[in-house]
């Protein structure tokens, strides 16, 4: 089997006994940031099986305080430790300042917040993944939001920024194929006249396949008048149909089935991968 | 090497920034969002701060399982959500935010009553540091040095996240009690209502956070060692301290690791 599956702390026994046939393991960067103690034993056991990618949510590529050297140090010592087949982080901010009851004062979100799709913003998340890079001397993938808010005044749209993002810094595209489509979902409850897969297809065109070193697949959750990307769901029929084209048109990149929120059974997760494996199949026959 | 620089494009973006965050931390009574904000998605807005309350308690519930319990599950909700808005992240490592509940727990007029629980917040976040702290292999060869040097000439190595908290309430009872089952909560509750006082120690003994009463005497040796005296100073501030009894018991828990020379 190609397709990893995300190693959350539900499954750290399990997997290391049966050791099943997945492709890798991914992981959250800051859940193993720590000096030492039970969590990176975990993961260095479970590297000594699999290749290990290393997925951040909380680098802040698009902040334009910039990066936090604390961060990007405990990063820069995992990666060291680990040794893994690839480091992503995401397409967005969390890091800056607020008007606090005191003052203005340092805040991080801990969230994927959007950033403008503009020439500002742009330079900023360039110079933040230059930093990144030149410090971890590798180059990272960079990966597309599911995003609840729209900025006014943005000035390209989400592709050209992430094209021109990977061309300025080298850095390779993580494609998230269910964020697309939540976002298209969203889009769709705001005007009712959009098509969400043929906006998914037409972004995936967009994109050259050269720069894509991933792709996410993970469930999502409607909340009525939102659609929420939880990760807490199977893959649905929309996002796999998505993902045949994705690897139709990308070949064979990498592939990853998240599940964050009510994390089901190992064998779930399995056979969501075992799925990811005969669609790419599919698609490449 | 490119940098994120000034320039009046970067100080829009960072003011356009600055407008998401104060609407996702401002206050929780107010819009968040403004006719003039640089952002549109009111539903989106609500969508990203129910996250944050939920990661909020998500981090303080895995730090602070002990409080969570003695609160109740909708008390420590809301106190983690007001935390959130008081004392926001600022790394993007959750399990780096919480350190000044106690003191928030402390400031709180509505937990006046319950006096203890700042405490109980102390011993929860020594054990959540305990947790993550550098591993340390015990060294059982390097006690040979005890034969062979003075202690004056000697440092003991130590457990990863030794600390030691003194405390009016009996904490470590209470920890211990919800933790470890061991003494029960009845006795616990009991020990509380006496008005004893107890001082924790917390250690990770191998991968496993521990907390315990401690003694005096020992918390006061403890105490030293923690600041790095030798053997011998550490003997000095409790004269009379059965020290041959105690290590036997110290190695044994993970508590002491090995002993070292100081450097001459």
């Amino acid at each position: 089997m190609q397709t990893g599956i995300g190693w959350r702390h539900p499954h750290y026994g399990e997997l290391l006994q049966r050791q099943p046939a997945i492709g890798f393991l991914e992981v959250h960067a800051e859940n193993f940031f720590g000096d030492g103690g039970a969590a990176l034993q975990v993961l260095a056991q479970g590297r000594a099986l699999y290749p290990v990618s290393l997925h951040g949510v909380g680098l802040s590529l698009g902040s334009a305080t910039g990066l936090d050297p604390w961060h990007l140090d405990r990063l820069h010592r995992l990666v060291q430790r680990i040794e893994p087949c690839r480091v992503s982080d995401h397409a967005c901010f969390a890091r800056g300042n607020w008007h606090s009851p005191q003052g203005p004062a340092p805040v991080h979100a801990a969230d994927l917040l959007p950033v403008p799709f503009s020439e500002a913003a742009l330079a900023v998340m360039v110079a933040n993944v230059h930093r990144v890079q030149e410090k971890l001397g590798r180059s990272i993938a960079v990966e597309n939001l599911s995003a609840y808010v729209q900025w006014t005044g943005d000035t390209m749209d989400e592709p050209t920024f992430l094209t021109n993002l990977a061309q300025r810094t080298g850095c390779s595209l993580l494609v998230d194929v269910n964020n697309l489509y939540v976002n298209a979902l969203n889009r769709q409850l705001v005007d009712a006249g959009t098509d969400p897969l043929q906006a998914c297809r037409d972004w995936l065109n967009t994109i050259a396949p050269a720069t894509v070193a991933e792709i996410h697949l993970a469930g999502h959750a409607h909340c009525g008048d939102i659609v929420i990307d939880d990760h807490g769901s199977r893959v649905c029929d929309p996002v796999w149909a998505l993902y045949r084209h994705a690897i139709g048109r990308f070949g064979p990149v990498p592939t990853l089935v998240e599940w964050d929120t009510d994390v089901p059974a190992l064998d779930v997760l399995l056979e969501q991968a075992l799925q990811a494996d005969h669609v790419a199949a599919e698609a490449l026959a | 090497m490119t940098s994120a620089g000034g320039g009046p494009a970067m100080a829009t973006l960072e003011g356009q920034q600055q407008a998401l965050l104060d609407a996702l931390f401002g206050r929780l009574d107010a819009t968040p969002g403004g006719a003039a904000a640089p952002f549109h998605g009111a539903r989106g807005l609500q969508a990203y701060r129910s996250n944050g309350h939920a990661q909020a308690q998500r981090s303080l519930l895995a730090a602070y399982p002990v409080l969570a319990a003695l609160l109740g599950g909708e008390s420590f909700e809301l106190l983690a959500r007001d935390f959130w808005h008081h004392h926001p992240p600022v790394v993007g490592d959750l399990a780096q935010w919480g350190g000044d509940l106690a003191e928030f727990v402390q400031a709180n007029p509505q937990l006046h009553s319950e006096p203890y629980l700042a405490d109980v917040a102390h011993v929860e976040w020594a054990l959540h540091r305990a947790a993550t702290a550098a591993d340390a292999e015990p060294a059982p060869a390097s006690f040979a040095l005890l034969a062979d040097a003075p202690p004056e000439h000697l440092r003991l190595s130590l457990s990863g996240g030794l600390a030691v908290f003194a405390s009016p309430y009996p904490v470590a009872s209470i920890v211990c009690a919800h933790l470890d089952a061991e003494p029960s909560l009845a006795h616990a509750g009991r020990l509380l209502q006496d008005g004893v006082a107890e001082t924790t120690k917390v250690w990770r003994q191998g991968l496993r956070p521990r907390a315990a009463i401690c003694a005096k005497d020992e918390a006061i040796f403890l105490g030293a060692l923690i600041e790095g005296s030798t053997l011998a100073h550490a003997l000095d501030r409790v004269p009379g301290f059965a020290f041959d009894q105690w290590l036997p018991r110290a190695v044994g828990e993970g508590l002491v690791l090995g002993a070292a020379l100081t450097p001459v």
